[in-house]
């Protein structure tokens, strides 16, 4: 327990920094508020694009996108994921086994290639990048939600439960929820930092919204500067949104790691 | 027909003999049990005209071709002691204590023999109950009760009648000597052809005389028949309490009494045992049902015509794949039974209760009936007063997750009981089977509490149901041997009172042996009946030896 807190109490400061260069900062994060690649200094915390746009601003604003592309994600896959996968597991017979189909032609699909292929036929836009990527990270939860329900549904308790004339949502609600639910939270938190890394990975690509400001955006601006790393720019232009990227995933992916060991291991 | 009782009526303040009609041919024995104040004695009296004064009597009690009770006493005189002869219990009373047993049995050879002759037959007689020509010198308040006994058993067969009634020939006297009455009157019977009719509270000398038995309760016969037959198999709810509550019938099962009158007064016009027994339905408690025949010859007097059958497996067999696992099983389970599956493990004892609980069944041959009828055992399941099964792993058997309260309560949350009800069910349940019902043990969750106390918790969920027949898979097998007693005995209370039925699947024969009214062996795919007294050995009369 004492991880979990660990982990959430650093998201949190990465949150409040962030909150911070968002809000309070004063410089803004798309329009130019200095000269042309600045190096970091008191005005420019971590210094300036070659457009002259404060970086802090940009990967502050870039961390909100990219939460807001990963809850929203997590949220559609806990449902979805959650949903189909228990309902398939309870059940079973024809539901099952359609849902059993749908979970393995997911998971043998390549993903990036059919969400370059998708984000670039639906067009560049937030929310067709939320979607698809929910529709590629509900498969693992379900498959896991399922077989967890089946194994549940066959104890003699729950068959008891049944016996004494426990409907489905009874069982469900009182002996099922209680194990699904941190299963599905844990598993929903570490959706949150793959699709963030999703997001960004498209957003390098150029399937994302070309407007928004977003780490992947970011790196494949200050990667297609001619000769950056000749340079002292990468310093802060390129790292910048590589930290963030990689410490607010690991993050992420440490704390779903350390509620799993909390919640999962306890039963 | 030696002896034929019709109809035979006696009233007299306080208590009545309901018509009691019965039959005994010559050289035959027919014991009439029933506890103190049931009308035995008043039947011997009845049927001797030996009846008090106020005692209105009625009915035909025709002897050897003559009606009794019409009879001038001085011609029944001539049949007493020649014909039919009684003795009494307290036999001791019945001398005169100021005349030698010579003299009481030169009275009675007075009768039939001149003086010259009667010494000789006094010492055959003697002889023949066990007593010494010595012996007749003494005065009646020299005799222990065994030998008073003997004596008025000597006196009463002294003219050779062909009917001998003995009123409590065993109530006074040691164990050992009642085995020796025991083997006199069936030597007597033998050898001289005489018809006894024995009257006893005691089993066991029902048991020992064998041939036919009537059970009386209150004035009413309850059940008649062969004796063997009823012992194995009591067909009446009354009987049944009879044979628990000997001692002797039962070395190695624990004995209990038959409950007390639960209406607190008896009710006029109605079934005399309604209060008492756990089987009743209203018609029980409006009229008192006939004696009627059975068509397995039996007697019985029941409006449910005897002791209910509640769950019949008949023919049962069941194959694994290739591996057959039961064949052609036979089990019948009346109401307020403890049955017991006995059998070494991976012997096929839970797949016969999953077939006969409808629990997951799967596919089998035979029938299974619940109450006579083909069950809906999903009804029964969720049923108050249905089928309930608790099964062996109680570990899995639980949410460990769930607090103590919700886990015993659920059966009853599911069938909308209210809060009230379900708390005061549920911790009536957890009291019966020894669990503490303190509000920091409610709230604890299953998974904090120990094996035993989870076994207990799960019998204690399926017993909130009310239900007319448990299957208990192992119910005390991972009890400590106090907790395994107490539940063991509070099982065995329950069924004794509220006359719940209950197939335990045990391997722990001991157990079995002592709360099962019968056990059932399952070994190569069959099951057998077994009797426990039957491997079960005392010799505690050797200590009088």
């Amino acid at each position: 327990m004492k991880k979990v807190y660990f982990y959430l109490t650093v998201f949190l400061l990465f949150t409040l920094f962030f909150l911070y260069g968002a809000v309070f900062y004063g410089n803004s994060a798309a329009l130019p508020s200095g000269s042309s690649l600045e190096a970091p200094s008191g005005s420019h915390l971590l210094g300036t694009d070659n457009l002259g746009i404060d970086i802090y601003a940009q990967i502050s604003v870039g961390f909100f996108r990219s939460m807001t592309i990963g809850l929203g994600t997590a949220g559609f896959t806990f449902l979805l994921g959650g949903g189909l996968g228990v309902t398939a597991g309870y059940m079973g017979g024809k539901m099952d086994d359609v849902v059993s189909f749908l979970i393995n032609v997911l998971l043998s699909i390549p993903q990036l290639p059919v969400m370059i292929v998708m984000g670039a036929f639906f067009g560049q836009s937030t929310w067709n990048i939320v979607w698809i990527i929910a529709a590629f990270s509900w498969a693992p939860i379900a498959k896991q939600l399922r077989a967890k329900t089946i194994s549940l549904r066959n104890t003699p308790y729950i068959r008891l439960a049944k016996s004494y004339g426990g409907g489905t949502w009874y069982i469900v609600r009182s002996h099922m929820l209680r194990e699904l639910l941190p299963l599905l939270t844990v598993n929903a938190i570490s959706v949150i930092g793959a699709s963030i890394v999703q997001e960004s990975s498209m957003a390098f690509l150029g399937l994302s919204d070309p407007l928004a400001k977003s780490w992947g955006l970011m790196i494949a601006r200050a990667k297609g500067f001619p000769g950056i790393f000749f340079t002292e720019f990468w310093k802060w232009w390129l790292l910048s949104p590589v930290l963030s990227l990689v410490c607010s995933t690991l993050c992420l992916r440490l704390l779903a790691k350390a509620m799993e060991q909390v919640w999962l291991k306890e039963a | 027909m030696l002896l034929s009782v019709k109809n035979l009526m006696v009233e007299y303040p306080g208590f009545s003999l309901h018509p009691v009609s019965l039959e005994l041919e010559e050289g035959e024995i027919l014991t009439v049990i029933g506890e103190s104040g049931s009308g035995k004695t008043t039947l011997a009296k009845a049927i001797t005209c030996l009846q008090n004064e106020e005692a209105k009597v009625s009915g035909n009690v025709v002897l050897n071709g003559q009606e009794l009770l019409t009879m001038k006493e001085r011609e029944r005189k001539k049949l007493r002691m020649t014909t039919f002869s009684i003795a009494f219990q307290n036999s001791v009373q019945y001398l005169n204590p100021t005349m030698t047993l010579y003299g009481h049995l030169q009275e009675v050879l007075d009768r039939a023999y001149p003086r010259s002759k009667q010494d000789s037959h006094m010492k055959t007689l003697m002889e023949e109950v066990g007593l010494t020509y010595e012996d007749l010198s003494r005065y009646p308040r020299e005799l222990s009760g065994g030998m008073a006994q003997k004596f008025l058993l000597a006196n009463a067969i002294a003219l050779r009648p062909k009917l001998v009634i003995l009123d409590e020939p065993t109530g006074a006297v040691d164990h050992a000597s009642a085995q020796e009455l025991i083997r006199l009157i069936l030597k007597l019977n033998r050898e001289h052809h005489i018809a006894f009719l024995v009257i006893t509270h005691d089993m066991y000398v029902v048991s020992m005389l064998g041939q036919r038995m009537m059970v009386l309760y209150e004035g009413h016969v309850m059940e008649a028949g062969n004796t063997e037959q009823i012992l194995d198999r009591p067909c009446h709810p009354y009987t049944r309490g009879l044979l628990h509550a000997s001692i002797s019938l039962n070395i190695a099962k624990d004995i209990w009494g038959i409950p007390p009158d639960r209406e607190g007064c008896v009710r006029h016009h109605c079934c005399p045992f309604y209060g008492r027994c756990t089987q009743s339905v209203e018609v029980c408690g409006e009229k008192a049902p006939g004696l009627e025949r059975r068509s397995d010859g039996r007697w019985i007097s029941c409006h449910r015509g005897g002791i209910v059958k509640i769950l019949e497996g008949r023919e049962i067999g069941k194959s694994y794949g290739k591996q057959r696992v039961l064949t052609r099983c036979n089990l019948t389970i009346h109401s307020g039974e403890i049955i017991s599956l006995v059998g070494k493990s991976g012997a096929g004892k839970t797949t016969l209760a999953r077939i006969l609980s409808g629990f997951d069944p799967g596919k089998f041959e035979g029938e299974v009936f619940f109450e006579e009828k083909t069950p809906d055992f999903k009804g029964l399941h969720k049923a108050i007063g249905g089928i309930q099964l608790v099964f062996q792993d109680s570990e899995a058997s639980l949410n460990p997750r769930m607090t103590i309260l919700d886990a015993v309560a659920e059966p009853l949350l599911l069938h909308g009981e209210s809060l009230e009800i379900r708390r005061e069910k549920t911790l009536k349940a957890m009291q019966d089977v020894g669990l503490p019902i303190s509000e920091a043990f409610l709230t604890k969750t299953v998974r904090s509490i120990s094996g035993g106390q989870k076994q207990r918790v799960s019998l204690a969920r399926a017993l909130t149901m009310e239900p007319k027949l448990l299957i208990a898979d192992e119910p005390t097998s991972m009890l400590d041997p106090s907790s395994c007693a107490n539940v063991l005995r509070m099982l065995k209370a329950m069924q004794n009172q509220r006359g719940f039925s209950m197939l335990m699947i045990t391997h722990d024969l001991e157990s079995a042996a002592k709360i099962s009214d019968n056990i059932y062996l399952l070994k190569e795919e069959r099951l057998v009946r077994i009797k426990p007294s039957d491997y079960v050995k005392t010799n505690l009369d050797e200590l009088f030896h």
